[in-house]
């Protein structure tokens, strides 16, 4: 994902405590030792919308484009895993090994 | 087309034709398996002892061919084997059979009394059957005893599975238990409870899915679910590869609505790595769904960043007034060239200034003044890398007044104060310094950078007893901060000097005192006792030259040394040849690399340091310095040799080493610049030839070609300075870096800022609102409208005709002219169509 907001799972208008808040959360899910580059991901995220003034810069001078990862999250976003239905595992099955 | 026969391949010499056991055997061990079967075919007509050997043969094609996903295939070498006889039954043959649906011969096999043999096999066996039962497989259930464990067991795995699907953990964890630890059933077990943990602890169902072998019926199972715990930025691309049910899988553990599944299925179908038009093209379409706001940001940016196919799209778009500026200036900030970039910025501030006039503290003051100082933070314009005398160039008299007008919109940024003060200090604009020192210490009194600040600007005015206050004031909070302590030493030094040079020894020797209170380190004891030399030499000319000779021979009696004690003689109020020929220094030294490299780092740090060096002197030394160019030094040492030289208006040197790292580095645009600003600097580029000006716009468009931005503009800026004063320069035609044609620029400008946006700069100021006037003159408004729309619908037409008007890029270097600042609002906008809260 290219989009700091999504990276971090906050919204646009977050204020400073809200985007830090995220961050932390999410370095505590997801430490450096455990993966590295989602960390990274996580840390340049932050970087880029940490106070008012980065998130107004962001906005004027970031020309990144979004990845389908931004697109994916941003229209339809991942809800909470569910259980498949019986029928997914059993074909699965079907196939073997 | 008929096929070619493949032909037969030649038996290789030395070889019988006549297949031997021995062939054979060897065919087998090296996995020339067809080649085996063939041989033993042959031999068990002869011997059939040797019916174990064809078995192997078609046992191990038959794992090649599974190998390579030709499971039908792979199934008539197993089942060649079983037809041999007596030969036991193996787990991939039974599984093969399961797979491609063949169920009564699978049960067979399981019923051969080979399998009942051998407990391991029976076992492994009942896992591909305990696999296709779980399937759903009705044909398994009934044929199989009451008390087979692929019964007895699945009934309780499928209890589990139905447990797990209806998110019933506690039946879950009671039918998992009640399953056997050797049951066929156990690698199903361990799944579903990695399943049942993947949210809330993946690791270790990532480990326990590990676990599965890969052999293993489950494993496809075990993989898919492996599949669901992989971050986000590898999910979209990896799905594409997997089969559908493992898809299916995977978007629901991961929570996928529907509607993301749709999305990702649209998205999907853009290929690997989809292109940007593509992607442009789904944003629009679900604009609603991505938000109308961000939907357009992802819009502008994605087709700013497929230009220049995007520039029809960007068209199509029609962006706003604000929308074109702003991607006017991201197109400029592409080209690396800080005049460039700087005039981007200015012209997207100036109608905010003017039309929105956005009140201190607002959401849109902020950005207004992140865009006043954008240029400089992504170029770095106020940096102090510039040549004395240079620094203070148009462009960067214009970079700092930009950023302090910022500072009327944003006034809580203490960086830009510190910025502007160390740039006006540096350039010798004392008073500016002092007045942005005020205004910045009256909103953050006890800062300390500001408190160093204040101190330095002090020292640079000449005030050190109010710097030595600062100093103190510093330290008394900051006790170890020994760069302040450096520079109060020097305060003290400096107030020495001066005391010296009135002839007032006794009050030098107590700042000397004052000095050595701050005193700390080996560094700052040599500068005290050197100028204690100056001192002694004050009041006992035998005593103080003594002391200074041994100083001297501390700093290797070379050219380091005689910059380091003339420079300090000529602050200090002492002649310098007197002093020389104190010490006997009478002819120039013989210069040593290390003596060079010495000399050169100590004349730096006396030009950061601000010191004032006294040129006669300096010119002494240029003999000496132009013999030691010939000295062998690699490229940055030759390059920062001329920055020093140059820094230090030391220009016959400078000719020197330029003309010898010319001669190691032919036509290498940095030493044609140094070459020809040390053989021109005192002339004012009178007399300049032709030849020489080619040269360096060569040089220029190398440094381009190459990159380097900041030195092709400074060449530029030479160039243009000599067309301010040089006989014989003429007006360059128009044209953009890398030599775009007019109309191509003009093309692309009409494709960046839309037609509305073009024709919002004809009242405006400047040669291309000239030009369109006169095209406007002549073809009238509705004419011009015509003409800028036939442009945005077929740019590359228009790109290959010579367009009338001037350059479009107003900070390319233009010979016959320097240049000029653009008036902010040069593009007068439409107030209504500007719109800040976009972006």
């Amino acid at each position: 994902m290219n989009d700091p907001y999504l990276i971090l799972g906050v919204s646009e208008d977050a204020d400073d405590a809200a985007v830090e808040a995220a961050y932390r959360g999410a370095i505590r899910q997801c430490p450096p030792e455990r993966d590295p580059q989602e960390f990274e991901a996580l840390r340049g995220a932050f970087e880029k919308i940490r106070t008012r003034r980065d998130r107004l810069a962001y906005g004027l001078f970031d020309r990144t484009p979004p990845s389908i990862e931004d697109l994916l999250e941003r229209a339809a976003p991942a809800g909470e895993p569910r259980r498949p239905e019986r029928a997914v595992i059993e074909a699965l099955l079907r196939r073997g090994g | 087309m008929r096929k070619k026969r493949k032909k037969h391949l030649a038996v290789p010499s030395g070889r019988a034709p006549t297949p031997t056991r021995e062939t054979a055997l060897a065919d087998l061990k090296v996995g020339r398996f067809r080649e085996a079967i063939s041989a033993y075919k042959a031999l068990v007509k002869q011997d059939p002892a040797l019916n174990e050997g064809l078995a192997a043969a078609y046992e191990g094609r038959a794992r090649q061919l599974a190998a390579k996903g030709m499971d039908k295939e792979a199934l008539v070498m197993w089942e060649n084997r079983a037809l041999l006889g007596d030969v036991p039954v193996r787990c991939e043959h039974l599984g093969l059979l399961i797979r491609l649906g063949r169920i009564d011969r699978a049960l067979e096999l399981y019923r051969h009394p080979s399998v009942a043999r051998d407990a391991a096999l029976l076992s492994s066996v009942r896992v591909y059957l305990a696999a296709r039962y779980l399937a759903g497989s009705d044909e398994i259930g009934g044929r199989l005893a009451a008390d087979d464990p692929v019964l007895v067991d699945g009934r309780v795995a499928s209890r589990a599975l139905t447990a797990y699907c209806s998110g019933d953990d506690p039946m879950l964890t009671e039918a998992l238990g009640s399953i056997p630890f050797r049951s066929p059933y156990r690698d199903f077990a361990q799944i579903l409870k990695a399943l049942a943990r993947l949210a809330e602890a993946p690791q270790e169902a990532a480990r326990q899915l590990a676990r599965i072998d890969q052999d293993s019926p489950f494993a496809g199972l075990a993989c898919a679910a492996a599949l669901a715990l992989l971050p986000e930025r590898e999910l979209p691309g990896r799905l594409r590869g997997m089969e559908p049910a493992a898809r299916e899988l995977v978007f629901a553990l991961r929570g996928w609505s529907p509607e993301r599944c749709d999305l990702w299925r649209e998205l999907s179908t853009l290929g690997d790595t989809p292109s940007l038009k593509a992607l442009a093209g789904v944003v629009q379409r679900h604009s609603r769904a991505l938000g109308p706001d961000w939907s357009r940001r992802a819009q502008l940016r994605l087709t700013f960043q497929s230009a220049p196919s995007g520039t029809g799209r960007l068209s199509a778009l029609r962006p706003t007034v604000s929308e074109s500026l702003l991607l006017q200036a991201w197109q400029r900030e592409e080209e690396k060239d800080p005049w460039y970039i700087f005039e981007g910025w200015d012209l997207y501030a100036g109608p905010i200034i003017e039309d929105l006039k956005p009140p201190p503290g607002s959401e849109a003051a902020l950005a207004l003044a992140l865009v006043l100082r954008r240029a400089d933070r992504l170029m770095g314009i106020l940096n102090p890398q510039r040549p004395r005398g240079q620094g203070s160039s148009e462009l960067t008299r214009m970079a700092a007044l930009q950023l302090e007008s910022s500072l009327v919109y944003d006034p809580d940024d203490r960086d830009i104060y510190l910025r502007l003060i160390d740039h006006y200090r540096g350039t010798g604009m004392l008073n500016e310094s002092r007045r942005l020192l005020k205004q910045a210490q009256a909103r953050w009194p006890a800062d300390k950078p500001l408190l160093i600040a204040a101190m330095e600007t002090a020292l640079a005015g000449g005030a050190f007893k109010k710097a030595a206050g600062i100093g103190r004031e510093i330290l008394s909070v900051d006790p170890i901060n020994t760069g302040v302590r450096e520079r109060l030493v020097d305060a003290h030094l400096a107030h020495a000097r001066k005391n010296l040079c009135g002839r007032r020894a006794d009050l030098a020797a107590k700042a000397l005192v004052e000095a050595g209170e701050w005193v700390r380190g080996e560094r700052m004891d040599d500068k005290v006792e050197l100028l204690r030399g100056f001192v002694v030499l004050a009041e006992n000319e035998a005593e103080g030259l003594s002391r200074l000779r041994s100083v001297a021979e501390r700093l290797g009696n070379g050219l380091a040394a005689r910059l380091t004690l003339g420079v300090e003689a000529a602050q200090s109020g002492v002649s310098v040849p007197t002093l020389f020929a104190g010490l006997g220094w009478s002819s120039p030294p013989q210069v040593r690399p290390d003596d060079l490299l010495d000399f050169l780092a100590r004349l730096r740090a006396f030009q950061d340091a601000g010191v004032e060096l006294p040129h006669r002197f300096l010119e002494s030394l240029s003999a000496p310095l132009q013999s030691a160019a010939r000295l062998e030094l690699d490229r940055g040492q030759l390059e920062s040799a001329c920055e020093t030289l140059a820094r230090a208006a030391m220009h016959k040197a400078r000719f020197g080493f330029a003309r010898a790292a010319l001669r190691r580095y032919p036509g290498e645009p940095v030493f044609e610049l140094h070459l020809f600003e040390a053989k021109h600097s005192d002339q004012g580029y009178l007399g300049v030839e032709e030849r020489e000006i080619e040269r360096l716009e060569d040089a220029e468009q190398r440094a381009r070609e190459a990159g380097d931005m900041r030195l092709a503009v400074r060449l530029g800026e030479l160039l243009d300075r000599i067309g301010e004063m040089g006989p014989s320069a003429e007006p360059m035609l128009p044209g953009g870096p890398g030599g775009a044609s007019p109309g191509a620029l003009f093309a692309e400008m009409v494709g960046m800022l839309g037609v509305e946006g073009v024709l919002a700069m004809v009242k405006g100021p400047g040669p291309l609102a000239e030009a369109l006037r006169e095209i406007q003159r002549e073809l009238g408004a509705a004419g011009l409208r015509s003409l800028l729309e036939a442009i945005a619908a077929n740019p590359a037409e228009f790109g290959a005709l010579p367009f009338p008007g001037p350059d479009m890029r107003p900070a390319e270097p233009r010979r016959s002219s320097p240049r000029k600042r653009k008036h902010k609002g040069a593009v007068p906008p439409d107030p209504d169509q500007f719109d800040l809260d976009i972006f």
